[in-house]
């Protein structure tokens, strides 16, 4: 296990890197798809800087391309983001249980656009593993480095064009393959040998979810049953008071 | 830049931050360790562990899926066989470099390249 990290915002900037490393050509090929259906460079910055959404912003571009109801696509994009809304309590509860005696907020006005999928899963690991006394710094550190990565991509990519990767196909695999292994080696770094249970309740909740209504209805329900699984389950300790670690 | 996707961008780009900042004026803010105990914090610090798994069966699914959906089926698609079997490639190596290294950075990038070898090699 690493040491214990400050939590200072430059700390957060370098535990951003993985996440950096990660985004940035995922975000080139959202600026190439963008490119590549018909949006301008400055859509596709703007999209960027103001949704930052990965998945959402993808569909966002097939649903705007494809002439749907400017209705339809802010209801589709805002289920999908509504994941997002679990994300603040679970990581400050986590905080908590880790010893913080106040944890403040004041600052989360700043950091809270950058509280994504993958910054949530890189912070919520290092609190769980006690890596890290959390800070607003840090999560602000975090958040701005793996933002401007996601943006600079975007800009990148749509100024490649649509057929930037056309020559390289076995790249543009690898670079789609980028995302299922961050979200793996998240999990690595957060599982421990009795939350198993937590693991096989979310995928089998998100295989039902998706199968019955759609992708982002399955992350939420697999969100919603991996806590569930956590709370109800005998047996699978809280994940971080340390209560019943071995 | 139409007006239209400009208001699409706006009211989405607006309700996600709102997703991410209301929230964070509840389940912290001032308590003291251990106030919130019992089933709610055990279920809000699992939250976290079972957005990842679900978002990982998310990442995966589209080189599960239709690999699955053709055995299903009692046929092969050389695709959906050359998608699976390079994702199962990227999956063992994040794991082993993961195990190896410890960092999420060092495996994250060898699985994406191996995945990309795996797909690329006949």
């Amino acid at each position: 296990m690493e040491r214990e990290a400050t939590g200072r915002f430059g700390n957060g900037l370098l535990a951003s890197l993985p996440i950096a490393l990660a985004y940035f050509p995922v975000a080139v090929s959202f600026g190439v798809t963008a490119a590549k259906t018909g949006f301008s460079f400055a859509e596709a910055a703007f999209m960027s800087i103001v949704i930052y959404a990965g998945a959402s912003q993808f569909l966002a571009v097939a649903l705007l391309a494809g002439n749907a109801s400017p209705l339809l696509a802010v209801v589709s994009l805002l289920a999908m983001n509504a994941r997002h809304l679990l994300y603040a309590p679970a990581l400050l509860t986590l905080v908590r249980q880790t010893g913080a005696s106040v944890v403040s907020t004041r600052w989360s006005w700043f950091w809270a656009h950058g509280l994504t999928d993958e910054v949530f899963a890189s912070a919520a690991a290092r609190v769980a593993g006690r890596q890290l006394r959390w800070g607003e710094a840090w999560q602000a550190g975090i958040g701005l480095g793996a933002y401007a990565a996601w943006v600079s991509g975007t800009i990148v990519g749509a100024l490649l064009g649509g057929g930037a990767f056309e020559r390289w196909p076995a790249v543009d695999a690898a670079l789609a393959f980028l995302m299922p292994a961050l979200f793996l080696s998240l999990l690595l770094a957060m599982l421990e040998r009795r939350q198993w249970p937590v693991v096989v309740v979310a995928m089998l909740a998100f295989a039902l979810g998706s199968a019955l209504f759609s992708t982002s209805t399955g992350i939420l329900l697999g969100m919603l049953g991996g806590g569930l699984a956590g709370a109800f389950i005998p047996g699978n300790a809280d994940a971080t008071t340390g209560e019943e670690r071995p | 830049m139409s007006v239209t996707f400009v208001l699409v961008c706006v009211t989405v780009g607006v309700g996600t931050y709102l997703f991410r900042y209301l929230p964070t004026h509840f389940g912290g803010r001032g308590r003291s360790n251990g106030a919130l105990a019992g089933p709610l914090g055990k279920f809000l610090s699992s939250v976290g562990l079972g957005a990842v798994a679900a978002l990982l069966a998310a990442a995966l699914a589209p080189y599960v899926a239709p690999f699955a959906r053709e055995v299903v089926a009692g046929g092969l698609g050389r695709e959906e066989v050359r998608a699976a079997s390079a994702a199962l490639v990227g999956v063992v190596v994040t794991v082993v470099v993961f195990r190896w290294r410890s960092g999420v950075a060092s495996a994250t990038l060898a699985g994406a390249a191996a995945y990309g070898l795996a797909w690329w090699l006949p």
